[in-house]
């Protein structure tokens, strides 16, 4: 049976701030847990992390893999973690969702265009900071996400 | 300005990794690079998240907008990541 792409229990809630070092490695251990990467798939995220960051603005980021990586994506999957107080991402950027990112195919670029229409709203942004369930988060990116 | 017509051709759509290539590419440029869908709406081509809120997908076409000092070498980075389907 195919896997969800965004299981319910990979939606981390209230994570105390650490460096985004650590971020990186906790979604990617995540999607290790949850059999959509293999364990190498986490060293991609590092590399793709320091060529070119994936803080997208908003408060987002959007750790993957280089390319060069895409073959330790077993399935394509999403894990979101959520930081209330932040974490640095540098030049000034504070991720308040770090949004972890196996991509194989295209099931997961619905959820993420309606997350990036999400966030174009600053108020959705807290809204999405201070959520206390993983349902809230994925009813606000279902209802505010829309062209 | 210049303007120009492309299609996606990625198999799976103007993804995150596509996205992320021409945002890389184009931020260097001093020029104001658009992409606008069909429908007219359209995004920063140096915004990863305006990108990815255009939604695109394989076989769309778009129209790019390049205005600036440095708009012709733009649009040439920018035919090349086409020609190469963003080294997809």
């Amino acid at each position: 049976m195919k896997k969800q792409i965004l299981m319910p229990e990979n939606i981390l809630l209230n994570l105390k701030t650490e460096p985004k070092e650590q971020a990186i490695e906790r979604a990617g251990s995540l999607l290790v847990k949850s059999r959509y990467v293999t364990p190498r798939y986490i060293e991609g995220m590092k590399e793709r992390e320091k060529k070119f960051t994936t803080y997208i603005g908003n408060g987002i980021a959007i750790p993957h893999g280089v390319n060069e990586y895409k073959k330790e994506i077993l399935e394509t999957g999403l894990v979101i973690l959520q930081y209330p107080e932040g974490v640095d991402f540098g030049k000034g950027n504070t991720a308040y969702l770090v949004i972890g990112i196996a991509g194989k195919g295209d099931e997961h670029l619905g959820l993420l265009t309606k997350l990036a229409l999400t966030v174009q709203d600053k108020n959705n942004v807290e809204r999405l900071r201070y959520a206390k369930t993983g349902g809230e988060i994925l009813s606000i990116i279902e209802k505010e996400g829309i062209a | 300005m210049l303007s120009r017509q492309f299609t996606i051709q990625n198999q799976y759509g103007f993804h995150l990794r596509p996205a992320q290539v021409m945002v890389e590419k184009m931020t260097p440029f001093e020029a104001k690079v658009t992409v606008k869908k069909a429908d007219g709406t359209g995004a920063d081509a140096k915004s990863l998240l305006g990108l990815m809120s255009l939604g695109l997908t394989g076989g769309q076409t778009v129209r790019v907008e390049i205005s600036g000092r440095d708009e012709e070498r733009a649009m040439a980075a920018m035919e090349e990541l086409f020609k190469n389907n963003f080294g997809e």
